[in-house]
């Protein structure tokens, strides 16, 4: 019943949005404001009916219905109840709704009040998030309905369909199969709702550009419009991007937290636009320079985060994330043409809106800074791009199938990551039109010092290879300049009004959140950096099958075996198994050793690592046991028990609790460049006034 | 914008795609079939590749080799091979994967060596049935 409620609400949302869609386009063209404002209405409506749709999924999974197909493949009698709630993006179809559901949010916040500017752009930034919409509610609908029951016929078949198939007889399944147990930890609860947040946010910026070019609008103010937007996205894409590096250290059990997987890299590719993005809106905002480059990057960052959603839904590249095949490949592919195609039409068509109301004029410019940054990470995600579909394009054009691993990434990425490092510290000392070396020696000679200081400190504590002192000397003198950019700005205030240094440091930050909480940004992806070069270079490990007693010794760590515990919940379990059964499915069999390390001076530690293994063999986890100090995590991998032997991994992972903290750096930067200024807070208040000014509608 | 810049630009851009392929064909390796490792002959030995294939299950030995577990087994093409084809035997110097079952895929990186047996630097399998697949086998409704 709830169900047909939410199936329902899905048709009529989908309805609303075709209405939008089409409103919003007749209003666009005839200029007619009741059109407009029609399409504004119909698409604040989808939220809310979407909501209805995923509350019924919900309602579906905590009552245990199993007549429906969703329930009966996410949810059993023994899930609990908040896995029961998050199974609403656990499987296949119920996460491309709960996809559309998030869209559907950040089109409600877009238009839940009329605007009172940028009016001339409204209806087609209406029409092209909407048209986003209506497509994936659409697919939902045909390709990927959550609402699907179970049937049987004569002979006892079972299959699932929306409506009843003829001869066929409703079935309802005794028990669910339950949640796939990789995602029923807490870090898979949160890391695919932070990355679609980012993916689907990165709609609202396309829908404004490409809005922009259809209304014929020659001036910048749908970059200043999505700025917010396009913000929210990045961070929430950072966040779930380090969300799942933090679980696949954490769980998936292997040592690492990247590891060049397709899916990871169909995350990385949409982000990776988009920060060139953020960056090159500056120059078109200061300069007005660089418009098609800029509609080129948001529409690739729009089109690479379709696919990436497509690969990651359709598992059509195999990879640990491919929990599922679909038919969703046809659509997908012809919405992405479509995209594309069109927009790149608009781009050529509208191409006298979009030409450069300045020049270069130096190459050594802030312009020229911010050309060579768009330029490497536009290189960077070349690279990853070509990486991830080697293997079909070498099959296209040489017929062999070839692979790419992560040490062809790391070599390739690593000195455009460093350049990119090195633009970071020159960026922000030169000027815009036209500077000097002289100026750039004059401002940063010190930092250089530093940097030159930390490779031959390293040096001397007997560090050598030359790509890791060069990336920590970068990473010295581009902290170097970040730094004395705060300071020289909080000096400034201090001479020029008194104010001590802390209230100067708050009030530069207030007075300028986009720039200060930028460099917050950079500062965190140095700290990261630290992390990232420290894991890669100095990773050591072993590994070793033991009997009891004995210890196998890495670093200053001597790890010794005590015992393994195996639970295998459907026979009768030793008493110990009953601690690792509190809330662990009885679909999973336990297999946990025991290790106690010691270390010289210091109290001896337990750890104890463990393997779950899914008893309807879909997988398994090697959930490690961890000892973190600042300097590195000890991190042990249990194997497994095979004739009185334990089977152990174990690594020394230095520097990457830097990766960790700088990514909480990372997201505070962000948020404080996000978060609207007293200026902006007041321009909201008095915005009537700029209305009446400004004029209505073209 | 200056002809000059653009040129500029555009030479350092072809320069930065050129130096990225050419990297990434060095770098790459090849994912081949047993046929296909074995087509390439003499050539295929110590280079490193990435074979796909059936696990014939009888064949796993699996012990305890100086304090360092040992595996070792055999594939071919496709489950349809088994007995038609010689079989390519795999020595990983590892666990022995849960997943190692009967009608299991393997995808192993590694190098073929010069005493015929491929050396493995991972595994990874796969099983035929996949999670969203399965339907319950039915039992009387109502």
């Amino acid at each position: 019943m709830i169900a047909d409620l939410g199936l329902i609400a899905l048709v009529l949302a989908a309805l609303a949005s075709i209405y939008s869609l089409v409103t919003a386009a007749m209003g666009g063209r005839t200029k007619r404001a009741d059109l407009i404002e029609s399409a504004r209405r119909a698409a604040v409506m989808i939220a809310p009916l979407l909501t209805l749709a995923c509350l019924s999924i919900i309602i579906s999974n905590l009552t245990g219905d199993y007549s429906l197909e969703y329930t009966y493949r996410v949810s059993n009698d023994t899930t609990p109840t908040l896995l029961r709630i998050t199974a609403l993006w656990g499987g296949q179809n119920g996460s491309m709704l709960f996809w559309c559901w998030l869209l559907s949010w950040y089109v409600f916040f877009t238009f839940l009040r009329p605007w009172k500017s940028n009016l001339d752009l409204q209806p087609w930034v209406n029409f092209v998030a909407i048209g986003t919409q209506a497509f994936f509610i659409l697919l939902v609908i045909f390709y990927a309905n959550p609402f699907a029951r179970l049937w049987v016929d004569a002979a006892g078949n079972v299959s699932a369909a929306v409506f009843q198939p003829a001869g066929l007889r409703a079935y309802i399944a005794p028990d669910g199969t339950g949640l796939n147990p990789l995602l029923r930890h807490p870090g898979m609860i949160i890391h695919p709702p932070m990355l679609y947040l980012g993916f689907v946010g990165l709609t609202i910026p396309f829908a404004y550009a490409i809005g922009a070019m259809l209304a014929r609008n020659k001036t910048d103010s749908w970059i200043r419009a999505s700025r917010r937007a396009t913000l929210i996205a990045w961070l929430f894409l950072s966040l779930g991007l380090l969300l799942g590096a933090r679980w696949a250290y954490d769980v998936l059990g292997w040592g690492g937290y990247w590891g060049w997987d397709p899916v990871e890299n169909s995350a990385l590719l949409p982000w990776l636009v988009a920060t060139a993005f953020l960056h090159s809106v500056i120059i078109q905002e200061k300069r007005s320079m660089f418009k098609i480059w800029n509609m080129v990057l948001i529409l690739l960052a729009f089109c690479l985060m379709v696919l990436g959603t497509f690969v990651t839904r359709t598992g059509v590249i195999s990879s640990v994330h491919s929990f599922a095949r679909s038919s969703l490949g046809v659509p997908f592919l012809l919405f992405v043409a479509i995209v594309f195609v069109g927009s790149v039409g608009l781009m050529i068509d509208r191409s006298n809106l979009l030409k450069s109301e300045n020049k270069l004029d130096s190459l050594f410019s802030r312009e020229a800074a911010f050309v060579l940054n768009n330029f490497v990470f536009v290189a960077i995600t070349f690279t990853v791009f070509v990486g991830t579909y080697y293997s079909m394009f070498s099959e296209l054009f040489t017929g062999q199938k070839l692979t790419v691993g992560p040490p062809v990434f790391n070599q390739l990425l690593g000195p455009q990551v460093a350049v990119l490092v090195l633009l970071m510290g020159i960026g922000p000392l030169v000027a815009w039109r036209k500077s000097s070396p002289e100026a750039l020696g004059r401002m940063s000679w010190k930092s250089a010092l530093l940097g030159v200081g930390v490779m031959i400190a390293l040096f001397a504590l007997g560090i050598k290879p030359f790509w890791v002192l060069l990336g920590f000397g970068l990473i010295g003198y581009t902290a170097g300049v970040t730094f004395s950019e705060y300071w020289r700005g909080m000096r400034a205030r201090h001479k020029l009004s008194g104010e001590n240094y802390p209230t100067a440091l708050t009030r530069l930050f207030q007075r300028n959140r986009r720039r200060y909480g930028g460099y917050l940004i950079h500062v965190g992806v140095l700290v990261m950096g630290i992390g990232v070069i420290g894991s890669l270079n100095f990773q050591q490990q072993t590994q070793r099958s033991m009997e009891p007693g004995s210890s196998v010794t890495l670093g200053n760590y001597t790890l010794t075996y005590d015992h393994a515990l195996t639970c295998d919940p459907t026979s009768t379990m030793p008493p110990d198994c009953a601690d690792w059964y509190k809330d662990r499915g009885r679909d999973i069999e336990v297999i946990a050793g025991y290790f106690t390390v010691s270390q010289a001076g210091q109290a001896p530690v337990e750890l104890t690592p463990y393997r779950e293994v899914f008893l309807n063999n879909t997988g398994e986890l090697s959930p490690p046991g961890v000892l973190t100090t600042i300097g590195e995590d000890l991190y042990v991998i249990f194997l497994g028990e095979q004739s009185g032997f334990g089977t152990v991994k174990v690594f020394i992972n230095p520097l990457i609790q830097f990766l960790w903290s700088g990514g909480i750096v990372l997201v505070i930067g962000t948020i404080v460049a996000m978060w609207p200024s007293a200026a902006e807070r007041r321009e909201a208040v008095t915005m009537p006034e700029r209305v009446a000014v400004r004029g209505v509608v073209q | 914008m200056k002809p000059k810049f653009l040129l500029g630009g555009s030479l350092l851009a072809l320069a930065a795609i050129v130096m990225i392929v050419t990297g990434m064909a060095g770098g790459a390796q090849y994912f081949l079939t047993v046929t296909e490792l074995r087509a390439k002959g003499q050539s295929a030995i110590d280079q490193s590749v990435r074979i796909s294939g059936a696990v014939i299950f009888e064949s796993v030995l699996y012990e305890v080799r100086n304090n360092e577990p040992y595996l070792e087994f055999d594939i071919v093409d496709t489950e349809d091979q088994i007995g038609k084809q010689t079989p390519l035997r795999i020595a990983y110097k590892g666990p022995k994967p849960d997943l190692l079952q009967p009608h299991a895929q393997a995808i192993v990186e590694g190098h073929l060596g010069a005493d015929g047996k491929f050396y493995a630097d991972n595994l990874l399998l796969k099983c035929p049935t996949r999670y969203e697949e399965q339907f319950p086998n039915q039992v009387q409704s109502n």
